[in-house]
């Protein structure tokens, strides 16, 4: 295994603080390790800019790779292209239905116009009001399911 | 100092102090959901100042300033914030109606600077990512805008009153300078005809559909981009600036 792809490895298990079960790497949030030297830098792609858990992500990338003897780490946060909901692998996108959050329907189909009704994650239904733009953190909005009239968050297309 | 840094920072400026003013709600606001929805996007605009002034920071041939500094040691006349970011929240009417009014300003405003051909920089990036983000808070304030406008008499009514106000503080979007002008022949900045032309268009429509009318005063502020404030500015500043005043250099 090359020394990128063990990096690559320890940064793939970080979780996001803000959504436990799932890891950056899922998320799309991790980008790639870039090596130069005995210098390591690890580029991310901040989701919100304003995301306070950037900052917590950034630490743990630190920390868990000094635990593991890499000294030498920046991590380098990318803008351009900007993160994008597309990039959530479908395992991340299977475990946040698990966890009662709707997934995004992709850029392409929400720019067709196929933006399909948020699904309830509790009891399947497609039918649901919509309660807020903005729910916990600004990437969700909260509806409520007409069926089961549990409330649910939905994931924004970004 | 150049165009580019003032122009950034009076971006960071306005993000920074409509921020903090919008993050006064939090705790407050009318139900619990909209509590948690308007403090979260206070936080994306206080995020937004934040990688301004860290970029401004960059660009600044002062040596040793950061994010902190342009936010918490510069006093009110270094603000070139437009004067309508720094206006007490009112009632939520008057909140949600100039988040409304400001939103389209920032897509528009943003997305020109998006488009800002210059190959390894940072800005057009981030601007490009303030013009998602807008959006949403733009889709957001616009149903809150057609709930209220459509919504009860009083609602109506205060909405009205919310307008009256706000009306003579959206003229300061198109009062373009030196520095405005110099980034519209880089073409990092809306021409001002066509700004002004494209947040009327966008902006009436949606007022017109909700019965609100335009009003007719023709009072328009001006001073916010040379330093000049309201007197408000000068409270909103002592309590944000007081713990970095209090104990310089202070951090959690």
């Amino acid at each position: 295994m090359s020394l990128e792809q063990k990096i690559s490895r320890i940064v793939s298990q970080i979780v996001d603080p803000e959504i436990p079960y799932l890891t950056i790497k899922e998320l799309g949030i991790f980008r790639e390790v870039q090596q130069e030297g005995p210098h390591i830098t690890v580029v991310i792609a901040p989701t919100y800019l304003a995301c306070p858990a950037t900052d917590a992500i950034e630490e743990e990338i630190i920390s868990k790779l000094k635990d593991e003897g890499f000294c030498k780490v920046d991590v380098l946060r990318q803008f351009k292209p900007s993160w994008t909901t597309d990039w959530i692998t479908k395992d991340g996108r299977e475990k946040m239905r698990r966890f009662g959050v709707n997934p995004p329907e992709t850029t392409l189909e929400s720019k067709c116009g196929l933006k399909q009704e948020p699904i309830c994650p509790k009891c399947g239904a497609c039918e649901s009001e919509s309660l807020n733009e903005v729910s916990g953190t600004v990437c969700k909005s909260l509806f409520r399911c007409l069926a089961c009239c549990e409330t649910f968050e939905h994931f924004k297309c970004l | 100092m150049n165009h580019l840094l003032k122009y950034t920072l009076r971006l960071g400026d306005n993000a920074l102090i409509l921020g903090q003013r919008m993050s006064e709600w939090c705790g407050h606001g009318p139900f619990l959901e909209e509590d948690i929805a308007m403090a979260n996007s206070a936080l994306d605009y206080v995020g937004r100042a934040r990688l301004l002034y860290t970029y401004a920071a960059s660009i600044d041939s002062v040596k040793g300033r950061d994010e902190d500094f342009y936010a918490f040691r510069r006093d009110e006349a270094e603000f070139e914030n437009l004067q309508i970011c720094e206006l007490p929240n009112g009632d939520y009417a008057f909140t949600i109606l100039r988040q409304f009014l400001f939103d389209h300003y920032c897509v528009l405003v943003y997305r020109a600077l998006s488009r800002f051909d210059k190959p390894s920089d940072q800005l057009p990036g981030l601007a490009a990512k303030i013009v998602k983000e807008s959006s949403f808070h733009l889709a957001r304030s616009t149903k809150w805008v057609q709930r209220l406008g459509l919504g009860t008499i009083e609602s109506n009514l205060r909405m009205k009153r919310a307008l009256e106000e706000l009306w003579g503080y959206t003229r300061e979007f198109f009062d373009y300078d030196e520095t405005d002008r110099s980034m519209v022949s880089i073409g990092a900045c809306p021409e001002k005809e066509k700004l002004r032309f494209d947040w009327s268009n966008l902006v009436e429509k949606v007022l017109f559909d909700v019965s609100l009318k335009l009003p007719e005063s023709k009072w328009e502020a001006n001073g916010g981009r040379q330093g000049v404030h309201t007197e408000h500015m000068g409270k909103l500043l002592a309590e944000m600036q007081v713990l970095q005043r209090r104990y310089p250099s202070l951090s959690w």
